[in-house]
């Protein structure tokens, strides 16, 4: 059993248990298809921002501007990720560039590429490398230029300012990833010293 | 508030630029277009019954009052750094799930509005931060990388350090 499929039932399950026994089981089926209703409409509206989305972001792909951003990164990563091969600098590259534009669905077939190039460096098998520890914690603090998906849901929420987040998420993310990186390096460090 | 409308014309002049750059290639973009569209269309439909899944559970924490139990038993915890106790459900849902982020991000729109302080603090976090746990599951999985070392607690600490500054951030532009 996965951990999220056991958080889920946990999750479930306590609910459950406890409406029956504080004595609101009436309210429990009401609750589970607002919930699945909830999620319909959302997704509707979601299916809006994506279609537009992926829509721009297929159109940029195709004009090889997405190929400039990455070039553009390209000195940057090879300072940050020694010693690695050509086709993995540029899995990094299109994950990152696809990251930075907010359009994370599409980055995800790059970063697993580039987490497999990255292993054809590695000396041990099945044991992560510096520069993949690094690669995936750059993920998940996420360099967030464009928060397309963030903006959308705002402006159909009621938001009369939707892009002012902007700044705010540049600065969060930078400091995130500095964060992030910062601490990669130190520890990469610390253990190459012990070996 | 001139800061306020440049990020406005920000996003407009991006598509405009991507447009005009495949225009002047002379590259199909209305086929281009359809094309990503149709893809984004299968996204929603495919994220569908995950969002479903997570926003059931989220609904019946939400439902059976024991969300404002966690709430109330981490509030003190939280009001000491300065976070809104209405983004409990996001930090405890987004390190798992994109999908639960993202039900619990509109709930909190729904219910605090997209422009209040938890609003704008959690657009901030759902911004700047990934989850933590899916995104090295799935790419490490891939691969067959079963030993993570430092990742998930650096990762963690990045994390951290994003929903302090977003905190922070709000206070110095946005209160």
């Amino acid at each position: 059993m996965s951990a999220i499929s056991l958080l889920w039932c946990g999750v479930v399950i306590i609910c459950v248990v406890y409406m029956i026994l504080t004595g609101n089981s009436q309210e429990i089926l009401e609750s589970m298809l607002n919930s699945s209703k909830g999620a319909i409409e959302l997704c509707i509206s979601l299916a809006g921002v994506y279609c537009f989305w992926m829509g721009i972001i297929e159109v940029g792909s195709e004009s090889g501007l997405m190929k400039g951003l990455s070039r553009l990164m390209m000195p940057a990563l090879k300072r940050l990720f020694k010693n690695e091969s050509e086709e993995a600098y540029e899995h990094i590259s299109a994950n990152f560039s696809a990251n930075l534009i907010g359009a994370g669905n599409a980055a995800t077939p790059a970063g697993i590429n580039a987490v497999r190039a990255l292993s054809a460096s590695a000396t041990k098998k099945g044991v992560a490398t510096d520069n993949m520890m690094l690669f995936i914690v750059m993920n998940t603090s996420s360099l967030g230029l464009l928060p397309t998906t963030v903006i959308s849901m705002r402006r159909l929420m009621g938001s009369q300012r939707p892009s002012s987040i902007m700044p705010g998420v540049l600065i969060t993310s930078l400091v995130g990833t500095v964060t992030g990186v910062v601490l990669c390096k130190m520890l990469s460090r610390r253990k190459r010293g012990r070996v | 508030m001139g800061g306020g409308n440049i990020s406005e014309l920000i996003i407009p002049v991006v598509i405009l630029g991507v447009i005009l750059y495949s225009a002047l290639k002379g590259r199909d973009s209305y086929g281009v277009f359809c094309k990503g569209a149709n893809k984004g269309l299968s996204l929603a439909m495919g994220i569908l019954p995950y969002v479903g899944a997570m926003m059931i559970a989220t609904g019946l924490l939400r439902d059976s009052g024991l969300m404002d139990k966690i709430s109330e038993f981490l509030s003190p915890f939280f009001s000491r750094i300065g976070l809104p106790t209405g983004l409990i459900p996001l930090l405890l849902v987004k390190p798992f799930s994109g999908s639960g982020a993202i039900s619990t991000l509109s709930d909190i729109y729904t219910v605090f509005g997209a422009d209040s302080q938890t609003g704008i603090i959690a657009s901030l976090i759902m911004g700047s931060t990934e989850t933590v746990f899916y995104t090295s599951a799935l790419y490490y999985g891939a691969n067959g990388i079963k030993k993570t070392g430092y990742t998930l607690a650096v990762a963690l600490l990045a994390d951290a350090a994003a929903v302090i500054t977003a905190c922070m951030v709000y206070t110095l532009l946005y209160k």
